[in-house]
């Protein structure tokens, strides 16, 4: 989080409103090209928020006379939008929203891999796009550590809040802006030529790609059809905090929806915090793990044991066979 | 099978039930429902029929041929939050509703059964052979917050995995159904359609 935010901002933020968190992931299908670069945290101010679920039907063969075409089910989509305001006090404030803007923009580009092409003489560097980027997005009870796609942004400032203007600051106020960055006047005392607005508008488009089963039944829930599939005792697509899940939606025994890795327990531990099932899921991914690698441990003891073994037998036979012929030799 | 009914025990909530104005949605495949008092802010049932033409060597017209007939319905809705308590009991109404655009799935995760919903508003979305409203294909469900009337919030914190962090719940709620109705025959009537079909009311 920034400190660069206005304290005012900070405070109310902290107390009552949740940041924005955007952060790049790695490609899952290639996790080795890295995380990315993109982590923005902010407390916005929220203006609108608007989701969109679209259901895919495609209607068949339309028969003559027949009532309806035939409809046939593809999935669910679902779509966001979400436009805010930043909102500076000061220049510095200011400046920060700009950086963070610079931030979300790059993050409805591709990623870029840098390649180094050997001409003889001189060596020439060039790019290629390796993909594009991959997001975990949370905001509060709205959006809850879901993986996405950033598919717009969009940047406008607002005029009629003015922008900074350029102004040789006074002893006193130097003075005072050296203190803490709040204190300083309410004017661009150092750049001359730089617009910084005291209101910024972004629009950002998101689409979800969620890593869950979403549906009724399924393999989380066999014997169960009319209950949530995910099974994690947790509301969707919205939290609703303190209160009881409804029962359909409430965990059940068996198969439930889990990370894979222990990596990504850990990763959805830090993001859902202190939850005695969550602590439950990473005792029983360590479990899970150390019984793995002590199997390996295991298997990998045993062959060369019977390695050795094999290796020892070959050498008492070919001893053998050594004083066989010593013994043939000296007969 | 779930069965919710939003904004319950609020003066809206008595309002609607005197009244008999509800909006309610019936997820077929797993009979979940879900129902709404009808703050109803829009309402378009649209009945497009759907002609070929045919061009004979000496007629100036073509010959019409009717081949069927869509009825499409768009309606929208508001959801009112008075309360922390009530924001958290209307979200769980609404999520509800989100996921019936889900469909059922096997043992395996393969879909089973598509989500078709029955949709009954009063007399305005009612069958005509029946009192279990029309069925659906709901295309689409937009969910849009209206945040100049406020929002209630909540910074209790984490309670187990049910929300990530701070609450948000605007006061005001709009619901945006996009709906295509799949129209039933009734085996047990002599007519192709009734003569009450849509089934509006009035004489």
């Amino acid at each position: 989080m920034s400190d660069e935010q206005s304290p005012d901002v900070l405070q109310l933020g902290r107390h009552v409103y949740p940041p924005l968190k955007i952060r790049e992931e790695a490609d899952p299908q290639h996790p080795e090209s890295g995380r990315g670069d993109i982590d923005f945290e902010y407390f916005v101010y929220l203006t609108a928020f608007e989701e969109r679920f679209n259901a895919r039907w495609s209607p068949g063969a339309r028969s003559y006379g027949r009532l309806n075409p035939m409809y046939y089910y593809g999935g669910t989509e679902r779509e966001a939008s979400l436009a805010f305001s930043l909102p500076a006090l000061t220049v510095q404030e200011s400046k920060q929203n700009l950086h963070q803007c610079s931030e979300l923009a790059r993050a409805v580009y591709g990623r870029y891999r840098e390649w180094t092409l050997d001409s003889g003489s001189a060596a020439v560097k060039d790019f290629t796009m390796v993909g594009h980027r991959y997001f975990r997005i949370d905001f509060g009870s709205l959006i809850r550590d879901e993986r996405a796609f950033i598919s717009g942004f969009t940047f406008n400032i607002n005029p009629d809040a003015g922008v900074f203007d350029f102004a040789v600051p006074t002893v006193d106020e130097s003075f005072r802006a050296e203190l803490h960055s709040s204190l300083a006047p309410p004017v661009n005392s150092m750049e001359p030529g730089q617009v910084f607005p005291r209101q910024i508008d972004v629009q950002l488009n998101i689409i979800f790609r969620h890593h869950y089963p979403l549906g009724f039944g399924g393999p989380n829930r066999v014997g169960l059809p009319t209950r949530w599939a995910e099974n994690r005792n947790r509301d969707f697509p919205h939290g609703t905090g303190h209160i009881d899940v409804q029962p359909y939606m409430s965990r059940t025994a068996g198969t439930t929806t889990t990370a894979k890795t222990l990596a990504e327990r850990i990763e959805i531990y830090n993001y859902h915090g202190d939850s005695p099932w969550m602590e439950e899921q990473i005792l029983a991914g360590i479990a899970a793990e150390e019984a793995r690698l002590v199997e390996e441990l295991e298997a990998e003891v045993a062959a060369l044991e019977a390695a050795q073994t094999e290796a020892s037998l070959a050498a008492i036979a070919a001893a053998e066979a050594a004083e066989r012929i010593v013994s043939e030799g000296n007969e | 099978m779930a069965s919710l009914t939003s904004g319950i025990d609020s003066s809206l909530d008595a309002f609607a039930s005197e009244q008999g104005y509800y909006i309610k949605f019936t997820h077929q495949p797993t009979g979940h429902s879900v129902r709404f008092p009808a703050t109803i802010q829009s309402f378009s049932d649209i009945h497009t029929p759907e002609f070929s033409k045919m061009y004979g060597a000496d007629a100036m017209d073509p010959t019409i041929i009717l081949n069927s007939t869509d009825r499409k319905l768009n309606f929208s809705f508001t959801v009112l939050n008075s309360s922390l308590d009530e924001a958290r009991y209307n979200r769980q109404c609404v999520n509800l509703l989100i996921q019936m655009l889900y469909p059922l799935l096997d043992d395996e995760g393969l879909i089973i059964a598509s989500p078709y919903i029955t949709i009954e508003a009063m007399n305005l979305i009612n069958s005509a052979t029946n009192t279990r409203g029309i069925l659906c294909i709901v295309n689409n469900i937009n969910y849009t917050m209206n945040l100049d009337s406020g929002i209630i919030s909540s910074n209790k914190g984490i309670s187990a995995l049910n929300c990530s962090g701070k609450e948000i719940y605007p006061i005001s709620l709009d619901i945006n159904i996009d709906a295509t109705a799949v129209l039933e025959r009734d085996a047990r009537s002599n007519s192709f359609l009734p003569r009450n079909y849509p089934s509006y009311g009035g004489q």
